[in-house]
């Protein structure tokens, strides 16, 4: 069939400039991206929704990523002063010179979150999630409605990507992880040039039911295809010391087999994919990682790493 | 009859975080150092992966990282005057075993002393009048003072990845920190963690109330961080198994992951697991240490001479090695002479346990070892003790650890302890009850010390250590104090319907957890008649003997010991090389 290439050689899943110095013709990305683009422009017109791939103009409101929060940026004046806080700055003995030190460098630079920042807060999928129905779901997912492209036309009939093609598996794949991605691809802290202009065409209530009804189709029936390296099963089961990484079972279940609301099961899904959110990670062009955890472990793993990893979870079974 | 191995400069007993970090620090400049691990290595990758490692039963009920007692334990009497005797199953106490030590299995609460916890004596006396300290407390100021330590706590920070808004950087106090924070000459390296449900809504109503809460700086690293050695650390996945239990995450600052990796690579830097120290042994005049003499993994006994000894195991038995060492003369209480075992303390804690409506959902399982939402208006001296006639102070704050199933079942009281009734109460408060944690300071008195006790011996054939301890008034009024203000919090909670005060009462007792921070005993001083240890950690009466650890602490602080464990860690690295290296000998005359 058409999507299918051969496991070597890089797909353009995460950002179509890329696809093109690695030299795939831009006639394949007509392909791949052409259809999606035509409907959504067609869509978009007829309803007379605004929207672009620029996030200024946009149907639906981009809501903050969680990561990105709170607070005024903070100043070093003092305090406004309590009785209290008289107290607490006489308790504090007089300042010395800081001693020169070398830098210490954090990999990643986020938004300052205060000690006092500790407001219950509730994630932006939450509610998207309590908004649609299983069943208007299935019409998004199956044919579309106006506005939104069908999304079997990529991730497949029942949310099963057809073999050999580089997009996931959506069916039964977790409801909250999927209406977190959605609104992640929305938010910008998730990109891809497909995805990200669907995303926001999407209303709360298109998130929510898309995910419901994906989340409760069965998963896969995994065909049997070879096991993978010893290398990914090794970083999947017990880490690396050397290079500081945990086991991804931690977090991914044993074999990638999912645990957890927010967490993906891995099992199953294109090696080009896994490659594709590996190098986005590490790239930093997806952050929607919780505390920057994938983005760290991302940097740490070599090449030959992260195809291994990828090759072994594609070979897994769910 | 002990075989005896080449000699090397400095022999550390104990690969936890001080012997880890003081082993690193000499090692890389030159000196051979062997650290002597009696338990055995244990790494992140592979010893403490899931899902194996999220064994409840094994790291917490079967203690896999403590001191296995069926070998070695403490024994325990509230006063002279009973018969000790020993813990079989521990509550009070984490005393590690394995690589790591308690750096592996701890929580991460990460705080430093305030700057009153190193002038207990004097600052108390100036403010309030000698008077305010009851007769009986034995408290003492430290050699040193918080701002000597600064950047021995900031060094500390950065290895570790403190997690945390700096509430007062340099003296200029910062909106959205503590304001209660000693002053830092550095932020935190990583922003604060994020909170879970109990403890938001316990900060909301402190907040309400005019307090001053904030979010508990912590050990667990909030996002990936290269640390000062060079080493990577991951973000904190809040799957709330710290306690008691190593961290698979790279996330929990630990010394295998923190500063062995580094260590390990020097050349003049050796691990030796396996290998349980007897003694230290001394020349026959008894001031000079020659060596220590260990039992290895296959039971056969080793000599292993050292230009200097460093002390670095589990905070107390340090003091057990000196007592069994003859280092020092032992503290007698009858005479109130001698200084080894001298001024032992524990934590006043106590707590308010809440019971919420059904429509609040706590979800008791989604936290982490230190994530809180936590107060300092009541900590050491940042309030009036005028009226209250008392020293000292603690914190309140509610944290959520883990919720986990065998040991998380919260009831009210009077619920029967077992069938039905249990069951349906567990079943209606699981996911609606929290407490309001206090940590408080802890004074130690003439009748609170470390000996070693008469009867009881280890496997080796060695006496045990024999702790007698019990609550001295002051600290029982400080309790009553603070956790009557926890129990006002808790009634203006949003949500809560039911509290249950809990302040500590006498007798202390050994069989119930009341944190694990075991301190004093070695204490550091300036005067030679009430220290073990001067101002470098050196002992008075052995100068090429270092203690580190908690017990240095002459009496404990109402904020967790490792923050000042590891300050101090550095500190005393630095005093050896700089100090006792260009010049072997005393470095504080007497």
């Amino acid at each position: 069939m058409m999507l299918r290439r051969s496991s070597e050689e890089p797909v353009p899943v995460q950002h179509p400039p890329a696809a093109h110095r690695s030299g795939v013709s831009p006639l394949l990305l007509l392909i791949l991206f052409g259809p999606a683009v035509v409907v959504l422009v067609a869509v978009g017109i007829e309803m007379g929704r605004a929207w672009s791939l620029g996030p200024a103009a946009r149907a639906v409101a981009v809501t903050a990523p969680q990561m990105v929060d709170t607070g005024p940026a903070v100043s070093a004046g003092p305090a406004p002063q309590t009785s209290n806080q008289v107290a607490a700055a006489g308790a504090a003995q007089t300042p010395m010179p800081a001693t020169p030190r070398p830098t210490v460098t954090s990999p990643t630079a986020e938004v300052v979150r205060l000690a006092t920042d500790f407001s219950p807060a509730r994630p932006t999928w939450e509610a998207a999630l309590a908004a649609g129905s299983a069943e208007e779901g299935q019409r998004i997912v199956d044919v579309g409605i106006p506005g939104l492209v069908a999304c079997s036309s990529c991730h497949g009939k029942a949310g099963i990507a057809p073999a050999g093609s580089p997009f996931p598996d959506l069916a039964g794949k977790q409801t909250e992880y999927i209406a977190k991605q959605l609104m992640d691809f929305r938010g910008g802290t998730r990109n891809h040039a497909v995805m990200t202009p669907i995303a926001r065409s999407m209303k709360d209530s298109d998130v929510g039911a898309v995910a419901k009804y994906l989340g409760g189709l069965p998963v896969a029936e995994a065909p049997v295809r070879a096991t993978g390296p010893a290398r990914g099963e090794s970083l999947d089961r017990v880490g690396d010391m050397a290079l500081g990484l945990p086991a991804c079972a931690n977090c991914h279940g044993m074999g990638g087999t999912g645990i957890g609301p927010l967490l993906p099961s891995l099992a199953g899904e294109p090696q080009e994919y896994l490659v594709a959110q590996l190098h986005a990670f590490r790239a930093g062009s997806r952050s929607n990682d919780d505390g920057g955890v994938m983005r760290g472990f991302a940097k740490r793993l070599s090449e030959e790493d992260i195809q291994a990893l990828a090759q072994f979870y594609a070979a897994s079974k769910q | 009859m002990s075989k005896t191995l080449p000699a090397v400069d400095v022999a550390i007993i104990g690969g936890g975080w001080t012997g880890s970090v003081i082993g690193k620090e000499l090692a890389a400049a030159k000196q051979r150092v062997v650290v002597l691990e009696r338990g055995e290595p244990r790494w992140p990758s592979p010893d403490f992966q899931a899902p194996m490692v999220h064994d409840e039963l094994k790291y917490v009920r079967r203690h896999a990282l403590h001191q296995n007692t069926a070998t070695e334990t403490f024994t325990f009497r509230n006063n002279p005057q009973q018969k000790a005797l020993p813990m079989r199953r521990w509550q009070f106490a984490s005393p590690a075993t394995h690589l790591g030590g308690a750096g592996s299995h701890w929580s991460g609460a990460y705080y430093r002393f305030d700057p009153t916890d190193f002038k207990m004596r004097s600052h108390y006396s100036n403010r309030y009048g000698a008077k305010i300290f009851d007769e009986d407390l034995t408290v003492q100021d430290w050699p040193l003072s918080y701002d000597e330590l600064e950047p021995y706590f900031d060094r500390f920070d950065y290895l570790i990845g403190a997690s945390g808004y700096a509430g007062n950087l340099k003296g200029q106090l910062q909106p959205g920190g503590n304001p209660f924070e000693p002053w830092r000459s550095r932020p935190y390296p990583n922003p604060p963690m994020k909170v879970p449900y109990a403890p938001a809504l316990f900060g909301e109503a402190a907040a309400k109330l005019g307090y001053h809460p904030y979010v508990q700086p912590s050990a667990l690293v909030t996002r990936p961080y290269i640390n000062s050695e060079g080493l990577p650390m991951s973000a904190c996945v809040y799957c709330g198994f710290c306690s008691n239990f190593g961290c698979e995450h790279f996330a929990k600052a630990s010394p295998q992951v923190c500063v062995l990796p580094v260590a390990m690579k020097l050349p003049d830097f050796e691990l030796r697991t396996g290998t349980h120290v007897l003694r230290v042994e001394l020349t026959p005049d008894g001031k000079h240490a020659r060596g220590v003499t260990y039992v290895d993994a296959a039971g056969e006994e080793v000599f292993q001479p050292a230009d200097i000894v460093v002390l670095s195991a589990f905070s107390i038995n340090n003091v057990r090695l000196l007592l069994l060492s003859k280092i020092g003369k032992p503290f007698d209480p009858a005479t109130n002479t001698g200084v080894v075992g001298r001024n032992y303390t524990h934590q006043t804690t106590s707590g308010v346990n809440l019971f919420f409506e059904e429509s609040f959902n706590i979800n008791p399982f989604m936290g982490a070892g230190a994530v809180a939402v936590t107060m300092d208006d009541f900590s050491a001296d940042n309030f009036d003790h005028g009226p209250h006639g008392f020293v000292g102070g603690g914190y309140l704050q509610i944290q959520v650890v883990s919720g986990a199933p065998i040991s998380y079942h919260p009831t009210p009281r009077g619920t029967p302890g077992w069938g039905s009734e249990w069951k349906q109460a567990v079943r209606r408060y699981y996911n609606h009850s929290a407490s309001i944690t206090i940590t408080g300071s802890a004074m130690p008195t003439r009748n609170s010390y470390l000996s070693l006790d008469p009867t009881y011996k280890d496997a080796w054939g060695l006496p045990l250590l024999r702790i007698t301890y019990d609550l001295p008034d002051n600290d029982i009024r400080m309790s009553a104090f603070l956790t009557e203000r926890g129990d006002q919090i808790g009634k203006a909670m949003r949500g809560v319907t039911l509290t249950e005060p809990g302040p500590r009462k006498r007798p202390f007792t050994a069989t119930s957890y009341q944190s694990t921070h075991l301190t004093g005993g070695a204490a550091i001083g300036a005067d030679p008649a009430t220290s073990v240890v001067n101002r470098a950690g050196q002992c008075w009466d052995v100068p090429n003997v270092f203690v580190t650890g908690a017990a240095l602490f002459p009496q404990n602080s109402g904020f967790n010991p490792t923050g000042t464990v590891g300050a101090t860690a550095y500190w005393i690295a630095e005093r050896i090389l700089k100090d006792y290296l260009a010049a072997p000998g005393k470095l504080v005359q007497t």
